[in-house]
Parts: C-alpha cells; sequence; structure tokens
C-alpha cells in the first residue's frame, strides 16, 4: 500500500516534469513576451523594455532559461507574475481555494446525481422512465456550462432572478461578511457556492448518468447477479449488494479523469458568477503574456491529473479486491 | 416415493432480432423426492433454459408462457409473488451453475456471499450466519474454512469456486438441487471430485437433484431417471437403466455411441452429424429429423407426441412409437 503510493507519487512527479517541459517550450515558441503588447499601449521605451528583459533572463539563451526554470521549480519557486508583480505561487495560492471549493461541489453533485441516476435508468433499461431521463440527460450535456449558468441566475438570484433566491455572484456577501457569525459566514458561503456548483455539476452529472446506465446495464447481465437472484435476495439487495458496487469501477476511472477537465470548466463557471478563482485569474494572465502565470497553472493542473489518477487508483484498489495485488 | 415437483407444459421463449427463440418447448417433468434426474442434450438444446426457467430465472428478453406450470409441493411458482417466490429461491430450491468464476461477485468474499444466503431465508446475526458458512465450508471439503471465507472469489481455484457455490446451495438445506453443469468448466479430476461431493451431500441430506450434464457418462453413474433433450423439447425420458439398455430415441442411441468407453478404442467414437440448429429456426415437424439416420417421410410432416414406449419410458419418436405397437 504504502509502496504503491510512493510509486505513484514518483510517477506523478515525471509527469509534471514533463508537462512543466512542454509548457515551457510552448509557451517560448509562442511569438511576443509580455512587453510586446507593453509596447503598443504604453511609451516605453525600447531601452526599458531590453532592461526589464534581462532582468527576468529573458535575453539568455533558451537552454539556459529552461535550466534554470526546472531548478526554480524544483524549489517551488514558479517565478514572478509580471502583471501582478509578486511570486506566482502565492498569486495562485490566493485562488486556488475558491476554485477547489467550486470543483469539490460540482464533483459531488456530478457523481452523486449522476450514479443516483445512472443506476436507477441501468436497472430499468427500456421502460418508460428510462427513455424520458435519457432525453433529459442528452439534453443537459448539450448545454454549455455559462450558459445554464446564466439560465440559472434568471431563475434564482438575487434582483436579476424570477425567484430571487440566491446571491447570482461572487463566494460572500462584499460589505457584511465580516460582521456575520461564524455559522452566519458558512451559510452565506454555501448560497454563493449553490449557483455555480449546480451549474458545473449538472452538466457533468448527466455525462456521469451516461457511463453509469452503460456500466449497470453490464453488470446486470452477469452471472453472479443470477446467483443473487437464486439464492432468495429481494431486488433492492442484488442491485445495491452486487450490480451497484461491480458497475462503479469504470466510473471510478471517469472520476480520476474529471478532476482536471471540472479545473478548465471552473473557468467558464467563474466568469458567469463572478467567481475569485483560478480559471479566470490564468484566462487574464494568457492575455497578458504572463508566461509564468500560465504554466504555473499548466503546472497546478498537472499535480491536479496525477492526484485525481491516484485518488481513483485508490478507489479502485477498495472497491476490488482483484487489482490489489497488481497495481 | 411423494412427488416434489411436477411441471406441466413449461414454454420460455426469447424474442431475438432472429425472431422468437422457442429455447424450451412444452416441457413437462417430475421429480420425485430423494430422487436423481439427468438431463442431457447437446450444447443449446435448452438445458440452461428449463433449469432457469424452474425458479423464474430467466431476464428479459425472456418470457415464460403463461400456461406453464411449475408445482413445488402443490404450490405453483407462476402463480407466486415476488415475495413467495424469493421464499421458495434458494430455501426450498436452490441452484449451482456451470461457471463458478463467473457466477460468484468478483468484489466480496465468498463467506460474505455464502452469509447473505444464510440471512436471506433465516433471522441470525451475522456472526451465527458466519458461523454456519464456516461450517458448510468444512461440509463440502474447503481446506482452512475459517481462512477461506475471507478470500475473494480470484483467490480461490475453479473447484473451490464450486465448492464455495456447493456450500452457498445448501446453506437453507434446500428440497432439491438444480445442478447446471457442474463440473463442465473444470479439470477433468477435478471434475470426479465434484461430482463425488455432490452425490454425497444429496444422500446425507436426502435432497433431489436434477443434474444437467451434455455427457451421458456422468449422467449413468448418478441419475435414477434421465431425460434427453433435443431442441428446446424432451425427447426421451426413462428410468436409467432402461435408457441405457434400450434407448428408443435415434438422438440418444447416438448420443450413446459419443460416450467414450474404456473397452474401446477412442478412435471408434462416433459423432453425431450436423450440428443443433438455433432456437430460432427449428426444423417442422420432428426436430431431430435433418439430423437422424432413420428419418422417415412421415418424420417431416408432422411433430410426434411424448408417448409411452415401455413402462415408465416415454419417446418423442415416430420410429419407436410404431416399433412400440408392433411389439405389443
Ligand atoms: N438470453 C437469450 N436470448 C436469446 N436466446 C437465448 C438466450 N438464452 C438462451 N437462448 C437460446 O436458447 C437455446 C437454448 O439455450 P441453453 O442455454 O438452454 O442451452 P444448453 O442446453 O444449456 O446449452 P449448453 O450445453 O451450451 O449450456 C439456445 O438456442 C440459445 O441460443
Ligand atoms: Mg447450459
Amino acid at each position: 500500500m504504502v509502496r504503491f503510493v510512493a510509486r505513484r507519487l514518483l510517477q506523478g512527479v515525471a509527469v509534471v516534469f514533463l508537462v512543466a517541459t512542454l509548457a515551457f517550450i510552448l509557451f517560448r515558441l509562442a511569438p511576443g513576451d509580455p512587453f510586446t503588447r507593453m509596447g503598443d499601449a504604453s511609451s516605453a521605451s525600447q531601452e526599458f523594455k531590453a532592461q526589464a528583459r534581462r532582468n527576468l533572463g529573458l535575453d539568455q539563451p533558451l537552454h539556459t532559461q529552461y535550466f534554470r526554470y526546472i531548478a526554480n521549480l524544483a524549489r517551488g519557486d514558479l517565478g514572478m507574475s509580471f502583471s501582478e508583480q509578486r511570486p506566482v505561487l502565492r498569486a495562485i495560492a490566493d485562488r486556488v481555494p475558491a476554485t477547489v471549493v467550486l470543483a469539490a461541489a460540482a464533483l459531488l453533485i456530478d457523481f452523486l446525481l449522476g450514479i443516483f441516476i445512472g443506476a436507477a435508468q441501468g436497472s430499468r433499461a427500456g421502460s418508460k422512465a428510462d427513455d424520458l431521463l435519457s432525453v433529459l440527460t442528452l439534453t443537459l450535456y448539450s448545454v454549455p456550462v455559462f450558459w445554464l449558468g446564466l439560465m440559472l441566475m434568471l431563475v434564482f438570484a438575487h434582483n436579476v432572478g424570477l425567484l430571487d433566491l440566491l446571491p447570482a455572484t461572487g463566494s460572500k456577501t462584499t460589505g457584511v461578511y465580516e460582521y456575520l457569525t461564524p455559522l452566519g459566514q458558512l451559510t452565506d458561503r454555501i448560497r454563493h457556492l449553490i449557483l455555480p456548483a449546480v451549474a458545473l455539476g449538472l452538466v457533468g452529472a448527466a455525462g456521469t448518468a451516461r457511463y453509469q446506465r452503460a456500466a449497470m446495464l453490464d453488470v446486470i447481465r452477469q452471472d453472479f447477479i443470477r446467483t443473487a437472484r437464486a439464492k432468495g435476495l429481494r431486488e433492492r439487495s442484488v442491485l445495491l449488494g452486487h450490480a451497484l458496487r461491480n458497475s462503479l469501477l469504470p466510473i471510478i476511472t471517469l472520476f480520476g479523469l474529471s478532476f482536471p477537465i471540472l479545473l478548465s470548466g471552473t473557468v467558464l463557471v467563474e466568469t458567469v458568477f463572478a467567481w475569485p478563482g483560478l480559471g479566470k485569474f490564468v484566462v487574464d494572465a494568457i492575455f497578458a503574456r504572463d508566461y509564468n502565470v500560465v504554466t504555473g497553472a499548466v503546472i497546478i493542473s498537472a499535480c491536479m491529473v496525477v492526484l485525481g489518477n491516484l485518488l481513483a487508483d485508490l478507489l479502485y484498489r477498495a472497491v476490488d479486491p482483484r487489482v490489489r495485488g497488481v497495481v | 416415493m411423494s412427488e416434489l415437483l411436477r411441471v406441466r407444459h413449461l414454454t420460455t421463449s426469447f424474442m431475438t432480432g432472429a425472431g422468437l427463440a422457442r429455447a424450451v418447448d412444452d416441457v413437462s417433468l417430475t421429480l420425485l423426492e430423494g430422487e436423481t434426474l439427468g438431463m442431457v442434450g447437446e450444447s443449446g438444446c435448452g438445458k440452461t433454459v428449463t433449469a432457469l426457467s424452474l425458479l423464474r430465472l430467466v431476464d428479459r428478453p425472456g418470457h415464460i408462457a403463461h400456461e406453464s406450470v411449475i408445482e413445488y409441493q402443490g404450490k405453483d411458482l407462476m402463480q407466486m409473488s415476488p415475495a413467495q417466490l424469493r421464499q421458495i429461491r434458494g430455501a426450498e430450491i436452490a441452484m449451482i451453475f456451470q461457471e463458478p468464476t463467473a457466477s460468484l461477485n468478483p468484489v466480496l468474499t465468498v463467506g460474505a456471499q455464502v452469509d447473505e444466503a444464510v440471512r436471506a431465508h433465516r433471522s441470525v446475526s451475522r456472526a451465527d450466519a458466519r458461523a454456519r458458512t464456516v461450517e458448510l465450508f468444512e461440509l463440502v471439503g474447503i481446506p482452512d474454512p475459517a481462512k477461506r471465507v475471507n478470500e475473494y472469489p480470484h483467490q480461490l481455484s475453479g473447484g473451490m469456486q464450486q465448492r464455495a457455490m456447493i456450500a452457498m446451495a445448501l446453506s437453507c438445506n434446500p428440497r432439491i438441487l438444480i445442478a447446471d453443469e457442474p463440473t463442465t468448466a473444470l479439470d477433468v479430476t477435478i471434475q470426479a471430485q465434484i461430482l463425488e461431493l455432490l452425490v454425497e451431500l444429496k444422500q446425507r441430506l436426502g435432497m433431489a437433484m436434477i443434474l444437467i450434464t451434455h455427457d451421458l457418462g456422468i449422467v449413468a453413474g448418478v441419475a435414477d431417471r434421465v431425460a434427453v433433450m433435443y431442441g428446446g423439447q424432451i425427447v426421451e425420458q426413462a428410468n436409467t437403466d432402461a435408457l441405457f439398455r434400450q434407448p428408443a430415441h435415434p438422438y440418444t442411441s447416438a448420443l450413446l455411441r459419443a460416450v467414450p468407453r474404456l473397452d474401446q478404442p477412442a478412435t471408434r467414437l462416433a459423432t453425431i452429424p450436423g450440428a443443433v440448429p438455433p432456437a430460432t429456426a427449428w426444423p417442422p415437424a420432428c426436430r431431430f429429423h435433418p439430423r437422424c439416420p432413420q428419418t422417415m417421410d412421415h418424420c417431416k410432416s408432422e411433430m410426434p407426441g411424448l408417448t409411452e414406449t415401455g413402462p415408465a419410458h416415454l419417446t418423442r419418436c415416430w420410429l419407436a412409437e410404431e416399433q412400440h405397437r408392433r411389439d405389443a
């Protein structure tokens, strides 16, 4: 077990290193640097820009830049953000909690709802309810996340919405939050979380439900389900005790792969709901050619991939005894 | 001996892309208390579907015709509610299957799966159920049962898996054990052991057994009576001795010639020409006529009924019927 995790983490380091290298190459190959745009807008002299490039080491040969970049990375130094004038790591760290909370809430909705709907469908395949849910989930899956977010806002949000139930934007009520009791603060944050998390989670749940339905259909045809019925179990025990657990195996893989995808999904949702997370920050950084921030975000994303897959593998081992000795 | 199971006109069909498959067609049979009924026939003859139908375990798109009667101790399973049916399954009639590996849930320990069978029919504590499971494992000859109950199916050999399945089937002292090709998936050396175990347990616990196999050799030593299936129908049914001594149906004779015997060189082993057609395309009239060495014109135009061709000997064949009439 410990050896398994250690080996996986070591693999993870290799993945992150490769991704970091790719990110470096891609961004240095792209034309322009942080000062290209500055030149158009401001009146900064050529001399000033040359000086700034020297300060940041952008005048060095590429391989020198690369080795310094990797060496810094190994020490956890992602460089300075040109636009924020402070270390990238700190700028990112400020925004990660909001994004992680949003992504975790969305993942929870995604998988709980998706598994529930898909399992219910799979065990009643071909019924009217199954058909209806298929239409519903496929429709939902085709809806762009930001559009769903806007629609939710138009129905439920304060001021703009029909029902005036929940806050539309931000992660807390500015100006009021500081004066609330701890419980009040928590409620305030949860109320802000609901709409963006639901927007992101629902679309994911629609996809998960499709997978879960197929997985359930697959399991339900197997011989051990017949054995379970033959020993006189209730249908509910057959489905929950035997079919569901086996059908979760493919879903766990999907879960691991969903981690980074949700992170990119948050970009749109964070923009719509003005959520103070990583997504919007990174988009701005791309337009500002703030390399270090973008590379930093890519590396964080790679870490998410590694962690997501490690988590999925651990879950897999918990559910399926057959892989315990193997991977 | 009294009748334990009485099946009449059992018909099970599947709606498939290729049309309606009548996998079991008008099968009638009885099982007496404590007896062993052998069911033989080539692959695709409908043995498994018959067995599953007896406990109404056929999944969609399979369907058991409403006229079918499956009486267990006078009560018709076809008329039972799901709750009543559950009280029969596993408790009164238990089943073991052809593929032990596929028949066990891979993510649960074998012990847990037997516990569950015990607790499905008896209100006992987890600890008591586990104690019973260990006892059952010992009964079916699994060495070191207290340790084995905590293992997962993939940690057991095929033979041990099948023993665990037998333990599960016996957990509630059923009156009838249906064994669907219980040894087919196992090594030859293990086959004999499992068969011996089944026969011994059947005696010891006083159960009746339906033993399904495609190997007449197995049936010879074990069964009191034999039903031969072809094309979803029973084509011959008799006491084991009578069937082996005087097979009346050409299909039975052909099966007998295909049994390897110690006193003959293996090269002389006959095989039946042709293959069992799919259940969607049974031949008209007598279903065996395209493969039968003794086909007559009548066989191609009209289906023979299952008629008496000897004492307690039923045969579905025009030729056998004719011969019996001549002898009488
Ligand atoms: N789920 C199903 N859908 C469609 N046809 C089926 C289904 N199950 C069985 N059949 C058909 O019913 C017929 C009888 O099958 P069955 O499994 O009972 O044969 P069997 O005698 O048990 O053969 P084997 O020795 O291979 O186990 C076959 O033609 C088979 O194709
Ligand atoms: Mg079979």
